[in-house]
């Protein structure tokens, strides 16, 4: 028989280091073409931080994403960001790039009241073009005010940096303090149907609502969510590494397993934009809360189901064929006393 | 048969045509080589990956005869008179084929290890399956492990790739209209590449008059090193020589946050997998044989595996100091007034196991000198850390090591941490020439750091009506033989012992302990995906004694502005805990989820 | 050195006179999906063998619908077995089985004679080959003969056939005949794709002819034992039995108490025995599915 069942979990996850200073800093460069180069030591390792501090930095600085490129993690040519974990690259570095393109912003406004007899509370900087509020046709390129700044001897580029406010470390006898600047949400349910007589399980669906506070790329916020929801699937049941005596049993993909295509349920991906107001744009950090809910929403998941309570992980079907024979010993034991 | 006696009986060569992506190649290949070796090291199409070695991943998928397949096992000498179509041959910069377009706009691509095979095993199934379901898009790629993206978007892409052979216009998604630069779904800036098979693995970069190394690992879990006889090894034609800890310049020991781990180990190995030594040699295959024959006498030594056996005083040291390594503490209200205000006491026992990053792409960096600077190329997720830890090991001054993130393929946290960058950039700093070194899965799989595995102890008490009172957590991290991240993965542990959930009397002590088997360090998560299969049972099982469903449960518990965390932190804003169940549980049947 | 040569035959007679010449320094290998990850692995044999490569000989490749026969060459890939309309529909269970081997990288190029000669128990198409009772005709320098392929096994990675000295050419599989003839495979694994199974179940079954009696069932589990293993306890009960839910979870039941299953990473030896029974039963409703046979409760 199959039966169906759903789990919920939530989580929250602290961004960057816990209680303490992760700093990051970041060089902004504006170009006499308009053009702008980002140089930060932060790694993208495929999570997309490259293509975050390109945006937050064309968004601080009024420019089409188009025209601004970088260069990230070279020790020799990037300034330090620190590491790409504790889901702090668009938190942190995203700061410091902000810190520094507004810089270069302040320089662009300055000149901008010069050359468009304004005061820089009225201008607006947006697709390259700065302008007084409401009178986009009579603008001025960053471009011509890059080149008219160059011609008095004053250069478009700046430094940011940032470091998450975690000002307290934790007591050591109580752990009170401020360990993360900010935390980021989430909720997961994922739906399963169990083979009663197997004990095998489908993972039918995956709902996932993760509070990013603003989501700098969506599309690349649902990859974080899509993916971490399978990593943590692969978690919850199939991913083990077996040692004996210290001994490694599981030494290829032939016997650690990860989740291939057929073994990814659809996965609805939900953004909820809740701002930080520390964050960039109120952004937060997403890289690994989608990874930390989804086993636990599977546990749940299976007892809704048919009422086993899983004890470790992975969940295999072979446990909860255990777990769905212990259960009926039980009954019958029940059924027995209760007849006598 | 010996070595001395093989190496007389020389290896064969022969020559083999065949057709690349439409040009007809005539190459020597040795008799035992695999098409990989020769579309990588021989053509230069560096394209096609290397993940497993072994056939299991996917990401070496070329066609033969349009047919995928996986090329790290397939015989060189079994291509002659065959075609081959490899990623460099599927489109250009100004022609991409629509496979590779979709990827780039429907956000299929994270890391673009695995793309390139992706990519030449969906072609060939859509030129057999013009008018896919997504359920034959996923059995077609099931040989394709992708780690980073969960196959979704991968999914959407070679559907509308295969709309748009058809000559039909699937929808691209679209950003809303004057949408600023931050909250556009903009394409990946590093997506191009990736796509075309052109982007910069570690592994794929060479260098003049390059030489390969390869690691002497330990094979117990806990042994003295007696000695290490390089003669055998050095004996070899095209060994350049064995390099072991005693050749380390500087400083002997690193960590990320304990310095406790060796660069290379010298007297103790504490963990079966420990790199001994590292032999440096004209290739990577002669670099590996060598290996074998590097002569390593060990003294066993007892070992300890369990953490919860690690923690007793008498139990098998692992390091001098003791196998505790962290103990820390969350103290929040009186723990006994809030069990004895409880209603509903529920608690869990729960394990969780060590699990793997598991990243497509095996480590791999490269070293060499540029004028003064010695420049080490890696995978990395972080080059700053690995560049002073580097400079520490060779008595340099930070300034004059240069390290470069080449293109990485996934980190997940396992490659935070110095993992070959310090081999090859002593290599080089030893023999002068370019040195790189490339990890098999096996390698990677029993060196590399791990997941911590835990053992949990909860008990959660709470009033009649479901509102928390006392949360109290025990947690022993296996940490392995060294740090790594084992302090403040328990740390952060202990942080989010309780969920997003307000109680006023939290009790936690949280553990890491060394124990002999391989180094548990950071991956996504950290720390947080061994918790919630303890929080999030109880949560549902409070809910069940107190009559409430599991959304209401969470509801009345769940932090808001005001609450306070595990560490009595006050959140004020960008608290999003609720609006993320309620939108979560707006799709789920009333029925189950609301009693 | 992973292997001395590397050769590509054309013709039986000259992969004959290749291993006579070699004198057991030659190896017969196919696609190699398992063969080129152990010799890559070792890469320094203490006897580097010639490989011999017999996927490019003709005689050695294909199916063919023979009579009631379905002839299928050795070399013939795994990919063409699990996607041919004949298996499918005359033989099944092997196209099942096929389908679930590897990946379609490997499925590819690994063969069936790999696959079987490679002799592990639960491989994906002996498991079925021997439920469907198929023959293997072999070729040495001695000449031929047909042995059935149940007959191939030793022990776990251990075949009858010596690949240095012989070779399997073709299989012979009787057709599966509707109204009477089915077979049927069932599988449990912990990834839905591929991986090897925790427990794998081919069953073929043959009906009298008003079609209410089973008449000839043969039954096969693995891994529960070192070879292929035929549960043939259970085979025989059902064996002239009426076709009911009754008589099913006989036979079921009987497999799964004689069946031996070891522990391993894959599933543990109890589990094994208790899903023996679930899927002899899914296995056989499967089969008599096809027949529009289906008992009802």
């Amino acid at each position: 028989m199959k039966k169906r069942g759903v789990g919920l979990a939530c989580i929250y996850f602290g961004m960057g280091n816990t209680a303490k200073p992760n700093p990051s800093s970041a060089y902004v460069e504006l170009l006499e073409d308009g053009s702008c180069l980002v140089r930060c030591g932060a790694a993208d390792l495929g999570q997309g931080s490259d293509t975050v501090l390109v945006q937050i930095a064309a968004m601080a600085l009024g420019l089409k994403p188009e025209v601004v490129f970088i260069e990230s993690a070279d020790t020799l040519t990037t300034p330090e960001a620190g590491m790409s974990s504790a889901s702090r690259q668009t938190y942190v570095s995203g700061n410091a790039v902000r810190i520094a393109a507004e810089k270069v912003k302040e320089i662009i406004l300055t000149q901008a009241e010069d050359d468009l007899e304004a005061r820089g509370e009225d201008l607006v900087i947006f697709d390259g073009v700065v302008y007084v509020q409401g009178a986009p046709d009579s603008g001025i390129t960053v471009e011509q005010i890059c080149r008219n700044l160059r011609s008095r001897g004053i250069l478009t580029s700046a430094w940011g940096s940032f470091n998450p406010p975690t000002p307290e470390m934790l007591d050591q006898e109580t752990g009170a303090g401020i360990p993360y600047g900010a935390y980021s949400y989430a909720a997961q349910a994922v739906e399963v149907e169990v083979d009663t007589e197997t004990g095998e399980f489908d993972v039918v669906r995956v709902i996932a609502a993760h509070d990013v506070g603003k989501a700098v790329n969506p599309m690349g916020v649902e990859g974080q969510i899509e993916g971490g929801v399978i990593m943590g699937l692969g978690y919850g049941t199939m991913e083990e590494l077996v040692y004996k005596d210290g001994q490694l049993s599981t030494t290829g993909f032939g016997t650690y397993l990860l989740p291939t295509a057929l073994d990814a349920p659809p996965v609805v991906p939900i953004i909820v934009e809740e701002p930080e107001p520390t964050g960039p744009f109120g952004a937060k950090g997403t890289g690994e809360p989608p990874a930390c809910p989804t086993a636990a929403a599977l546990l749940n998941a299976i007892y809704d189901a048919v009422g086993v309570n899983i004890t470790s992980l992975p969940v295999t079907a072979e446990k909860v064929y255990d777990g769905l024979r212990a259960l009926e010993k039980d009954r019958n034991a029940m059924d027995q006393n209760g007849s006598r | 048969m010996l070595w001395s006696n093989w190496i007389e009986c020389p290896m064969n060569e022969t020559t083999i045509t065949f057709s690349v992506n439409n040009v007809t190649r005539t190459v020597a290949v040795s008799e035992d080589a695999l098409l990989l070796e020769i579309l990588r090291d021989d053509l230069k199409l560096t394209g096609t990956k290397e993940g497993c070695g072994n056939g299991e991943c996917g990401a070496c998928t070329v066609l033969i005869d349009g047919q995928p397949v996986a090329s790290c096992i397939y015989p060189a000498k079994a291509i002659h008179g065959r075609s081959v179509e490899t990623i460099e041959g599927l489109g250009g910069q100004n022609r991409l084929h629509p496979l590779q377009s979709w990827f780039l706009k429907l956000g299929a691509i994270q890391c673009g290890f695995c793309t390139p095979g992706l990519l030449m095993t969906c072609k060939s199934f859509l030129d057999r399956n013009p008018n896919p379901t997504p359920e034959d898009v996923k059995e077609a790629i099931t040989g394709n492990l992708c780690r980073c993206t969960g196959y979704t978007k991968i999914v959407k892409a070679v559907l509308s790739a295969a709309a748009e052979l058809r000559g039909e216009t699937p929808d691209a998604p679209q950003d809303p209209p004057g949408c600023p630069p931050v909250g556009r779904s903009l394409i990946r800036v590093d997506g191009l590449p990736k796509v075309l098979g052109t982007a910069k693995f570690a592994a794929d970069i060479s260098r003049a008059d390059m030489l390969h190394a390869a690691m002497v690992v330990s094979p117990y879990p806990h042994a003295r090193i007696l000695s290490i006889d390089p003669g055998a090894a050095l004996a070899m034609s095209g060994v350049h020589s064995v390099i072991t800890g005693h050749d380390i310049p500087g400083e002997i020991l690193y960590g990320v946050n304990v310095r406790d781990q060796p660069f290379l180990a010298r007297e103790v190995v504490r963990y079966a997998g420990e790199p001994v030594a590292i032999v440096v040699a004209e290739t990577r295959r002669l670099a590996r044989l060598a290996v074998k024959e590097v002569q390593v006498t060990y003294q066993e030594l007892p070992a300890v595996f369990d953490p919860r056996v690690a923690m007793s005083p008498d139990a098998v040291k692992v390091h001098d100091n003791g196998n505790v390594l962290l103990y820390r503490k969350m103290r929040k209200g009186n723990i006994d007034k809030g069990f004895a205000e409880a209603d509903v006491v529920v608690e869990r026992s729960f394990t969780t196991q060590s699990v793997d990053h598991a990243y497509i792409e095996p480590e791999a960096a490269l070293a060499y000198w540029d004028g003064d600077m010695l420049v080490v190329e890696c995978c990395s997720q972080g080059p700053h850390y690995l560049r002073h830890e580097i400079a520490r090991m060779l008595k340099s001054p930070i300034s004059r090591i240069r390290v470069i993130q080449a293109t990485t393929g996934a980190g997940f946290g396992g490659k935070i941490d110095l993992l070959l960058q310090h081999f090859v950039a002593l290599g080089t700093y030893l023999t002068g020439r370019p040195v790189k070194m490339v990890w098999s899965r096996e390698e990677s799989l029993r060196t590399s750091t791990k997941r911590h595995a835990f053992y949990l102890q909860y008990t959660f008490g709470a009033t009649g009506d479901g509102r928390l009172t006392a949360a109290k957590a025990e947690i022993i991290g296996n940490t392995g033989a060294y740090a790594s991240f084992g302090p403040a993965v328990l740390t952060r542990s202990a942080t989010m012992a309780l969920g997003p959930y307000d109680c006023p009397n939290v009790w936690v002590d949280s553990y890491a302990v060394y124990t002999n088997t391989p180094i548990a360090g950071a991956m996504r998560g950290f720390g947080a995906p061994q918790m919630s299969p303890c929080h999030e049972p109880l949560m549902d099982e409070i809910g069940r004694k107190c009559g409430l469903s599991a959304v209401e449960v969470r509801r009345i518990n769940m932090v808001r502005p005001g609450s306070s965390t595990v560490t009595q932190q006050v959140l004020e804003t960008g608290v999003g805990a609720l609006e993320t169940l309620e939108r979560v549980s707006s799709y789920l049947p009333s029925r189950e989820m609301e009693g | 050195m992973r292997w001395q040569n590397y050769h590509v035959m054309s013709s039986v007679p000259e992969l004959l006179e290749s291993l006579g010449q070699l004198d057991g320094r030659g190896r017969v290998v196919a696609g190699g999906t398992d063969l080129i990850v152990r010799l890559k692995e070792t890469d320094m044999p203490s006897q580097p063998l010639t490989l011999l490569d017999v996927t490019r000989i003709d005689a050695m490749r294909g199916i063919k619908h023979i009579g009631d026969e379905i002839h299928i060459g050795a070399a013939t890939s795994i990919s063409e077995i699990s996607t041919s309309r004949l298996v499918g529909l005359r033989a099944r269970a092997l196209a099942q089985g096929a389908g679930w081997l590897g990946s379609p990288q490997i499925r590819t190029v690994a063969t069936i004679g790999g696959n079987v000669v490679n002799a592990l128990p639960a491989a994906d198409t002996s498991v079925p080959l021997v439920a469907l009772g198929a023959h293997a005709r072999i070729v040495s320098a001695r000449g031929e003969r047909t042995l059935p392929v149940e007959d191939l096994f030793r022990s776990v990675g251990e075949s009858v056939i010596d690949p240095t000295r012989e070779v399997v050419t073709y299989f012979i599989i009787k057709t599966d005949a509707a109204p009477c003839g089915a077979s049927a495979m069932t599988r449990m694994a912990k990834r839905k794709a591929f991986t090897l199974p925790v427990l794998s179940v081919a069953v073929r079954i043959e009906l009298d002819i008003p079609g209410d009696r089973f008449r000839a069932v043969r039954i096969v589990a693995a891994p529960v034992a070192p070879v292929p293993w035929r549960a043939k306890r259970a085979e025989e009960a059902i064996s002239g039995r009426e076709i009911s839910i009754r008589s099913i979870r006989e036979a079921a039941a009987l497999a799964s108490e004689d069946a031996k299953p070891g522990s391993s990473l894959r599933g543990g030896a109890a589990y094994r025995k208790d899903m023996v029974a679930v899927l002899v039963r899914r296995a056989l409703l499967d089969a008599l599915e096809q027949l529009d046979r289906v008992p009802h409760e």
